[in-house]
C-alpha cells in the first residue's frame, strides 16, 4: 500500500464571519501528481497556506509524512517546497544570491548550496541573468526562480500555486519537465491551477473545492465514472467536463453583455 | 471613504486629513509673510526682496512637486493618453494636472498675495503686475511639466528611481551644511569672501525667469522691453519643449525597464561569519546585501558622521548648534545619541524591506526567534560598528577620558539592545511595506515612530535623571553604574519581548503578509 505522505483532518479556517475552507479531509499519497482545483475564491490558496505554514488552521489537523505539522514544523519544512501565492522572493537579491541564501536556509553546506545554485540557473534559463537584481527579473523569470527555490533542497514534496500563471510556453515546458522529472524520482505535487489542460495532463489526481469545501476527489477515472454528463456520446469526458459539472457549470441563461 | 475599509487605516487616513488641513494652514500662512515680505519691498526702499520672493516661488514650483512625489497627483499623466481625447485637450489636461498640485496651487497664493500688496501699495503697478504673474505661472507650470516629463524618463528603471530619491536627499542636506560653513566663516570674520560670489550671480538673475519678471515690473516704460522679451522668450521655449515631450507620450512613447543579459555564472558562496551559525550568516549576509541596495538608508547613516566631521574638525560653527559638543566627552556622547536616534529606521519595521519576501521567513524550517536574531544581530552591528571607529577618530582626536568612553559606550549598547527589543514588537504589531523608489514611503509606520519617539524621550530623561544625580551626590561612579545596570535590563527585556515578538507574528501571520505584500502603500 502506498505511503500516505500528507493529510488533513477536518481542517478548517474563518476570517471573521466568512468560511474559507470548512471541514476539508484530504489524503495524498508518495508520487501522486495531485490537482487542487477550483473556482476563484473557492478556497485553494487558503489551503495550500495552511498546508506550507503560511496560515494557521482554525481547526483541524494536517499530517505530513505521519506528523503533526504544527508540532513539527521546522523539522517537516525541511522536505517540502514551496511556490507559494505571490512568490515571496526576495527581490532585493540576485538570481544568484537568492537561490544560494535558501539553499542555506535549508542547511545546505556552501560548497553544495553553490553547486545547486549554479546548476538550477542554467537548467532554468536564467544563467545570463543571474547577477540581475529578482526586482528587475520578468514574471516568468521570477516564476521560474521560486521553483528553483523550492526544490534547491531536495524536497519531497511540492506544494506549488499556480505555477504556471502568466508563464510563456517555452518557460511552461521547462517547468513541466522538472516537475515530471521530480515524480519519477519519487516525489510528490500538490499544485493549484486555473489551467485544466495543464492540470489534466500532468496530475494523476484531483480535488476539486468549492465554497471551502472538498467536492470531488480521486483519480481522473474516478472522477469520470462518478459524473454523467446529459446528452454526452460515449467519448471519455474531459476535465473541463467535469470540473463544470461539479462546480455548478456556465449560466447559460444569463444573457451575454446586451451591447457585444 | 474606501480606505477605512481596512483595519488600522482609520488613523492614518485622520492623520492625512490632519495633513492636508495643515498644508492648507501652512500656505495661508506662508502667504501673509508673502505679502507682508511684498509690501515691505515696495514701501522700505528694498525692492530687491521682490525679486527673492519670486526666486522662492520659481525654485518650490519646481521641486516641490518632485521632493513631495507621493502627495503630488501631477507626477503621471501618460495614462491618460489611453483615453480617446485629441491632442490640444491631452495637453490642456497635463497642464491643469500640474496646477493642481498643492505645492503649485501654494504657489498660486504667494503670488496672489503678492499681487494684493502691489495693488494696495503701488496701483498703477497692478494691473501689468496681473499680467506679468500670469504668464509666470503658466511657465512654471510648464517647466515642471517639462522637468516630471524628464524624471519620469530617468526614472523608468530601477535604478534611476532609486538613485533621484538619493540626489534630492542630499540636495536636502548640503543646505544645512552649508550653515555649518557659514557659521565658520562668520566665526573667522570671513562672511566678505562670499560677496564676490553674490555679485558674480547677479547678471544670472537678470535673465532668469523671476529676475525678468522682476525687473519688467519694476523698471521704466523704456527698459521694461528686454525682460519681457526674455521671460515671454522663456515661456515660448517651455511651450515648445513641453508639447515636444507630450506629443511623444500622447503616441505612445514608455521608457522601459530594460538590461543587458551577461552570460558568465559565477555563484559566490556566502558568507560564514567566525563563531556564528551558518544560517545566522546567511541572514546576516541578506540583511547587509539589502542595505547596500538602500541608498537612502546609507545616506541617512552617514549624516550623523558628516555632522560629527563639522564638529571635531570644523572652526567651531557647527558645536555652536550642539550644546553638548562643548566637551570632549560631549562630543562622543552627542554623536551616539545621533546615532541611536537613527536606529528605529532600521529596527521599528524589520521586514518592511522584505516586502512579498516575508512569506520565504516563514516557509523556511528556522524558528522565527532565530531569523529576528539574525535580522537584529546584522542591524545592530551597522550601528555598533560605525559609533566604534568613529569613536575611535573622536577619542584620538579629543582626548575623551577613558572613564567617560567605557560609560558612553555601555550605555550606547544598552539604548541600541533596549530599542531593538522594542522595536521587533513594533515590527509585529505595526509592519510596513517600505517602498525604495518612493520618496514618501518612510521606513516606519506612523505608530511605530510615535513609538521611537516615546522610547527615546524615556531614556533621555533617565539618562538626565542619572547625570543630574550624578553631580548632586557628587557620585562620579553613578554613570558607569547605571550605564552597567542599564545594559543587564536591558539584554533581559530583549529576551522577553522576543519571545512576544514571536508569538504575536504566529498569532498575525496573515495580517503581517498582507500589509507587507500589498501592490500600493501609503506613507
Amino acid at each position: 500500500m502506498a505511503e500516505t505522505v500528507l493529510e488533513t483532518q477536518a481542517l478548517r479556517r474563518t476570517f471573521g464571519r466568512l468560511v474559507a475552507v470548512d471541514n476539508l479531509h484530504l489524503s495524498v499519497e508518495r508520487q501522486q501528481f495531485f490537482g487542487f482545483l477550483g473556482p476563484n475564491g473557492a478556497g485553494k490558496s487558503t489551503t495550500i497556506k495552511m498546508l506550507t505554514g503560511l496560515l494557521r488552521p482554525t481547526n483541524g489537523e494536517i499530517r505530513i509524512f505521519g506528523k503533526d505539522f504544527e508540532k513539527n514544523s521546522v523539522e517537516l519544512k525541511r522536505r517540502i517546497g514551496v511556490v507559494p501565492e505571490g512568490l515571496a522572493l526576495f527581490e532585493r537579491l540576485t538570481g544568484a544570491q537568492l537561490l544560494n541564501f535558501v539553499g542555506r536556509m535549508y542547511g545546505l553546506d556552501r560548497a553544495t548550496a553553490v553547486r545547486r545554485t549554479t546548476e538550477l540557473l542554467e537548467f532554468m534559463d536564467l544563467a545570463g541573468s543571474a547577477d540581475k537584481l529578482v526586482a528587475d527579473y520578468s514574471h516568468g523569470m521570477k516564476k521560474k526562480t521560486a521553483l528553483a527555490a523550492a526544490v534547491i533542497h531536495g524536497p519531497e514534496i511540492l506544494f506549488l500555486d499556480e505555477p504556471f500563471e502568466g508563464v510563456d510556453a517555452i518557460a511552461a515546458t521547462t517547468l513541466k519537465r522538472l516537475l515530471q522529472r521530480f515524480i519519477s524520482h519519487g516525489g510528490t505535487i500538490f499544485l493549484t491551477s486555473h489551467v485544466l489542460e495543464v492540470v489534466e495532463r500532468l496530475c494523476t489526481h484531483i480535488g476539486i473545492i468549492q465554497n471551502g469545501r472538498l467536492v470531488a476527489s480521486g483519480s481522473l477515472d474516478e472522477l469520470r465514472s462518478g459524473v454523467r454528463v446529459a446528452g454526452h456520446d460515449q467519448s471519455p469526458l474531459t476535465l473541463e467536463e467535469i470540473f463544470l459539472q461539479v462546480v455548478g457549470g456556465v449560466k447559460e441563461d444569463v444573457e451575454v453583455l446586451s451591447w457585444l | 471613504m474606501n480606505s477605512f475599509r481596512r483595519p488600522g487605516r482609520e488613523v492614518e487616513v485622520i492623520v492625512q486629513v490632519l495633513g492636508t488641513v495643515l498644508m492648507g494652514g501652512f500656505a495661508l500662512l506662508t502667504s501673509t509673510g508673502f505679502f507682508f515680505g511684498a509690501t515691505a519691498a515696495l514701501n522700505q526702499g528694498i525692492p530687491w526682496l521682490m525679486n527673492v520672493l519670486l526666486w522662492v516661488v520659481f525654485v518650490i514650483w519646481q521641486f516641490g512637486p518632485v521632493l513631495f512625489e507621493g502627495y503630488s497627483p501631477g507626477l503621471s499623466f501618460r495614462e491618460v493618453a489611453r483615453y480617446p481625447i485629441r491632442f490640444p485637450v491631452y495637453s490642456f489636461l497635463n497642464c491643469l494636472y500640474g496646477l493642481s498640485d498643492p505645492v503649485a496651487i501654494t504657489c498660486v497664493v504667494w503670488l496672489f498675495a503678492m499681487w494684493l500688496a502691489i495693488m494696495m501699495q503701488k496701483p498703477a503697478w497692478a494691473p501689468l503686475a496681473a499680467v506679468l504673474f500670469l504668464i509666470f505661472i503658466v511657465l512654471n507650470v510648464l517647466c515642471n511639466r517639462v522637468i516630471i516629463g524628464l524624471l519620469e524618463r530617468f526614472q523608468s528603471t530601477r535604478r534611476g528611481r532609486e538613485m533621484m530619491i538619493v540626489i534630492f536627499l542630499i540636495l536636502m542636506l548640503i543646505p544645512q551644511l552649508f550653515q555649518f560653513v557659514g557659521r565658520d566663516l562668520e566665526r573667522a570674520g570671513k562672511l566678505g569672501r562670499l560677496k564676490p560670489i553674490l555679485t558674480a550671480l547677479l547678471p544670472v538673475n537678470r535673465v532668469s525667469p523671476p529676475g525678468a519678471t522682476f525687473e519688467t515690473l519694476t523698471l521704466s516704460a523704456s527698459e521694461k522691453l528686454m525682460p519681457l522679451a526674455i521671460l515671454l522668450a522663456y515661456t515660448a521655449i517651455a511651450l515648445l519643449l513641453f508639447l515636444r515631450q507630450s506629443r511623444k507620450v500622447y503616441q505612445g512613447e514608455i521608457y522601459a525597464e530594460g538590461y543587458a543579459a551577461r552570460r558568465e555564472l559565477k555563484v559566490d558562496p556566502g558568507w560564514s561569519l567566525p563563531g556564528i551559525d551558518l544560517t545566522i550568516s546567511a541572514i546576516v549576509e541578506k540583511e547587509m546585501r539589502y542595505l547596500r541596495q538602500n541608498l537612502r538608508m546609507l545616506v541617512a547613516l552617514a549624516y550623523p558622521a558628516i555632522i560629527l566631521i563639522f564638529i571635531v574638525f570644523g572652526r567651531g560653527g557647527a558645536r555652536q548648534m550642539f550644546p553638548l559638543a562643548h566637551s570632549a566627552s560631549g562630543v562622543l556622547c552627542g554623536f551616539g545619541a545621533i546615532m541611536l536616534l537613527g536606529v528605529p529606521n532600521m529596527a521599528y519595521n524589520i521586514f518592511g524591506f522584505d516586502n512579498e519576501g516575508f512569506g520565504r521567513w516563514l516557509l523556511a524550517p528556522l524558528p522565527l526567534r532565530k531569523v529576528i536574531f539574525g535580522k537584529n544581530l546584522a542591524h545592530a552591528s551597522i550601528f555598533a560598528g560605525m559609533y566604534l571607529l568613529v569613536g575611535m577618530i573622536v577619542c584620538a582626536a579629543l582626548k575623551v577620558a577613558w572613564v567617560s568612553v567605557i560609560t558612553i559606550t555601555i550605555a550606547f549598547f544598552a539604548i541600541l539592545v533596549l530599542q531593538f527589543a522594542v522595536g521587533n514588537v513594533c515590527s509585529a504589531q505595526w509592519p510596513k511595506k517600505v517602498e525604495l523608489t518612493r520618496m514618501n514611503s518612510r521606513f516606519v509606520s506612523t505608530a511605530g515612530v510615535y513609538t521611537s519617539l516615546l522610547v527615546s524621550l524615556v531614556i533621555g530623561v533617565i539618562c538626565a535623571l542619572v547625570m543630574a544625580a550624578s553631580k548632586f551626590l557628587e557620585l562620579d561612579a553613578l554613570p558607569l553604574l547605571a550605564s552597567v545596570i542599564g545594559a543587564a535590563i536591558a539584554l533581559l527585556v530583549y529576551h522577553l519581548l522576543l519571545n512576544r515578538t514571536v508569538h504575536h507574528v504566529y498569532e498575525h501571520l496573515e495580517n503581517i503578509e498582507r500589509i507587507l505584500s500589498s501592490l500600493t502603500t501609503t506613507a
